[in-house]
């Protein structure tokens, strides 16, 4: 190895060395599910029930992360392309989450126009509406919350989380994550769940070998 | 008044009477008909009123539910940002024309929305429709937002697993709906709330009855009411929100006056066919009073003349009823009347001759004592021829005087004396009745003259005549004391002939002058029976003439025969 690489070596061992981990346990409360609701015949008669109405037996989707840092880097460098497809009246998946810079294709695989849109301010977008067979795509700069639905069919919606930067983590089924490798610094804890707001901690790294545990109740 | 003007009366008073009775009864009737088909058509009214209540609230709970379903909304909502939510709600609004729409949070914070006062969004989340929404119940409301009554329907906006929050839809409850309601019923509404009266569907006169509504109290049933110069009935159904607290009044009404004006025409009818009635009745009453007031006319024109004396005619008996019944009786009673009259008359003269046979009887005393005189004397004494003449003629005179008294008693008894008529000059007779008395009278300084005149031959009884004549210059004549004179005369005159004789006695004294030609009517002398007068009067009136006299006390008398021209 050339004198560069050795310490580019050292540098990333002594980064590693010198990383901290956070990991921890989310309680997810079910508390706040919608009620069952009596739609009137109008509502009820219009759409096909959604497709992702299955969605309500599954647990929430978790992530934990932290916000931009500057220590923490960005994420930048190409990635690949997430694909969010239209089927069945319905969008899937129904939680992405991508790095902030990501592309994302939207693919309609339905026999019927779909027409996605989105009115977050993370991510303001309208793709306009395309048969199936065709994909239209967007980039999703900006670290945040996307709400994404279709124009034409009201029940179809999902969420794109953009996360600034490598350090996150997805909940596990029991509510456990980790996120290792983080170097010293104050950073913001952020606990997020989707249809809910975030949750923040400030979290100090000081050194390699600390551990922080902390957990949330969403 | 006459039996028949109180029948035609009573008729047309009864007929009166019990057309105006009908005539009242009828109207008022109808009038109770006329009102009871407005309360009628008032609650039907109501009742459609209630469905169109709940239609309005359907629909627009139905729009509502569209505005839940816009995935606009939905996914303004979902980004949580006020900014955001408001920009797109008030683009939907504009689109949907809507005067209120709100969207609260899933913990129902007011997000953003327009129409509803800053001051009245804290207690949105109390609101009925909102915690219905909360437990998944579309429901409407009446909300009085800014003194204006609006419908309200909340439905929350939900996908499957996620509630985006609850969105209020709000249209006023007004003009239209309440003109539609006019339109399907024909009744007049108007709303009332905040005290006052805010839409009225009647064209005219909105002020007054504006006024005249906001004093009216909520009633189930429906009650008069009226401004100055209209009435109307109407009832007042409470609107009630969802919690049961009245938010307004709807007044449903009808004019009263139109819909008895609608009468009018009827009124009229019964109008005209009273009077026709009336004219009718006027008619009938006419001949049917006169069909029954015809009999007892006659039958009391009959007893009229059978009051006056006259029982000739009888009295016709021309119907079955109680007048026929009367007339008979009455008749029977002239039949009765006239037997009764003729007996009387007969005992009458039976007890007239009664009487005067008493008087002649008297008056017989002196020439048969004259008589008896004489012919005692006669038969005593030898006497010269001259004294047995002279003598026999004052027994002759008295044979005379008493076969005159015999004559008229026999002419009275009979009643009517049968007169032997023939065509005679009147003169004639008068000049032989004077000769009889002129010598006798002249003895007494009475001077009697007689002036024939220029006359025809007349139907005479002479000897009858005669002897009137006779009577009365008698009579004159003795009615002049001392020296007189007694004057006759005949003239023609009125198709027949007047005789009038005159004297210069001391006239007929008054007390008698009323009944003088009365039989027993005498001066008190003593050769009199009375009846000469009586019987003169008879005579003269058999040959149908008349007598009369005129008499001044002390100056003399004056009578006049008039004698009619009988042919023979």
């Amino acid at each position: 190895m050339q004198k560069r690489g050795w310490i580019l070596l050292g540098v990333l061992l002594a980064q590693g060395l010198s990383a901290g981990e956070i990991s921890g346990r989310v309680k997810v409360s079910t508390s706040n599910a919608p009620p069952p609701v009596m739609l009137s015949p109008y509502s009820r008669n219009r759409y096909a029930p959604p497709g992702n109405l299955s969605a309500v037996s599954q647990p929430p989707v978790v992530v934990i992360y932290l916000k931009a840092h500057a220590g923490l880097g960005s994420a930048g460098g190409n990635y690949p392309v997430a694909v969010i497809d239209q089927k069945d009246l319905a969008i899937s998946p129904r939680v992405t989450i991508v790095q902030a810079g990501t592309a994302v294709d939207f693919t309609n695989s339905d026999a019927v126009y779909h027409n996605i849109f989105s009115l977050s301010r993370t991510k303001r977008f309208n793709l306009g509406r395309y048969p199936r067979g065709e994909r239209r795509s967007v980039t999703f700069e900006n670290p945040g919350t996307v709400e994404i639905f279709c124009d034409i069919h009201s029940d179809m919606n999902a969420v794109v989380l953009v996360v600034p930067n490598t350090y996150y983590a997805i909940a596990d089924q029991d509510g456990s994550y980790s996120i290792k490798s983080v170097p010293p610094g104050t950073y913001t804890l952020t606990a997020w769940r989707e249809n809910q707001a975030e949750q923040t901690r400030q979290v100090v790294i000081t050194s390699g070998d600390d551990h922080i545990v902390l957990d949330f109740d969403l | 008044m006459s039996l028949r003007s109180k029948i035609f009366a009573t008729i047309i008073l009864v007929t009166m009477g019990t057309l105006i009775l009908v005539g009242v009864l009828v109207t008022q009737r109808l009038t109770l008909q006329v009102r009871s088909n407005l309360f009628a058509s008032i609650q039907n009214a109501a009742d459609v009123v209630n469905t169109v209540y709940d239609l309005n609230r359907t629909r627009l709970i139905e729009e509502s539910s569209r505005l839940a379903n816009d995935p606009r909304l939905r996914a303004s909502l979902a980004t949580r940002d006020k900014e955001t939510i408001a920009e797109t709600i008030g683009a939907l609004a504009r689109a949907e024309n809507a005067p209120m729409l709100l969207v609260l949070s899933p913990g129902e914070e007011f997000l953003a929305g327009r129409g509803l006062p800053a001051e009245d969004y804290g207690r949105i989340s109390k609101a009925a429709v909102v915690i219905d929404a909360l437990n998944g119940f579309e429901s409407a409301d009446y909300w009085l937002v800014k003194d204006q009554l609006l419908v309200v329907a909340a439905t929350p906006v939900i996908t499957g697993s996620r509630m985006f929050g609850i969105i209020i839809l709000g249209r006023p409850l007004g003009e239209n709906v309440l003109n539609d309601l006019a339109g399907m019923t024909g009744s007049q509404f108007a709303l009332r709330y905040g005290g006052t009266v805010h839409h009225n569907t009647y064209r005219e006169s909105r002020q007054a009855i504006d006024a005249a509504l906001a004093s009216l109290e909520p009633e189930a049933t429906p009650m008069d009411f009226s401004t100055r110069n209209m009435r109307f009935i109407g009832l007042s159904q409470t609107l009630l929100n969802a919690e049961d607290q009245p938010v307004a009044s709807l007044v449903i009404y009808r004019s009263y006056d139109q819909e008895l004006e609608a009468l009018s025409p009827l009124r009229t009818s019964i109008y005209l066919i009273a009077l026709g009635s009336i004219g009718i009745s006027l008619l009938a009453s006419f001949f049917l009073a006169s069909g029954v007031t015809r009999p007892v006319e006659r039958l009391a024109t009959s007893i009229r003349n059978f009051g006056g004396g006259n029982y000739a005619e009888p009295i016709e008996v021309t119907s079955n009823d109680e007048v026929g019944v009367l007339a008979a009786s009455f008749e029977e009673m002239r039949q009765s009347l006239l037997i009764a009259r003729d007996e009387l008359l007969h005992a009458e003269r039976l007890s007239t001759v009664g009487r005067m046979a008493n008087g002649i009887i008297h008056d017989f005393k002196q020439p048969i004592t004259t008589i008896r005189g004489y012919t005692e004397l006669i038969c005593a004494q030898d006497m010269s021829s001259e004294k047995r003449m002279e003598f026999g003629a004052m027994i002759l005179g008295s044979v005379q005087q008493m076969m005159g008294m015999i004559n008229d008693l026999l002419d009275f008894a009979r009643g009517k004396a049968t007169l032997h008529l023939e065509q005679a000059d009147l003169n004639k007779v008068v000049q032989n009745a004077v000769s009889q008395l002129q010598a006798a009278l002249a003895e007494h300084q009475v001077e009697v003259n007689f002036t024939p005149g220029k006359i025809d031959s007349l139907g005479l009884d002479q000897l009858r005549i005669q002897r009137v004549i006779e009577n009365l210059i008698s009579n004159a004549g003795e009615a002049i004391s001392g020296a007189g004179k007694i004057t006759l005369e005949t003239r023609t005159a009125n198709g027949g002939v007047d005789l009038i004789i005159t004297d210069t006695g001391s006239g007929v004294p008054e007390e008698l002058r009323e009944t003088l030609f009365e039989p027993f009517v005498t001066l008190g002398k003593p050769s009199g029976t009375g009846l000469g007068l009586a019987v003169a009067k008879n005579i003269v009136e058999e040959h149908g003439g008349t007598i009369q006299f005129q008499s001044e006390t002390d100056i003399g008398s004056t009578f006049r025969i008039h004698l009619p021209a009988n042919g023979v």
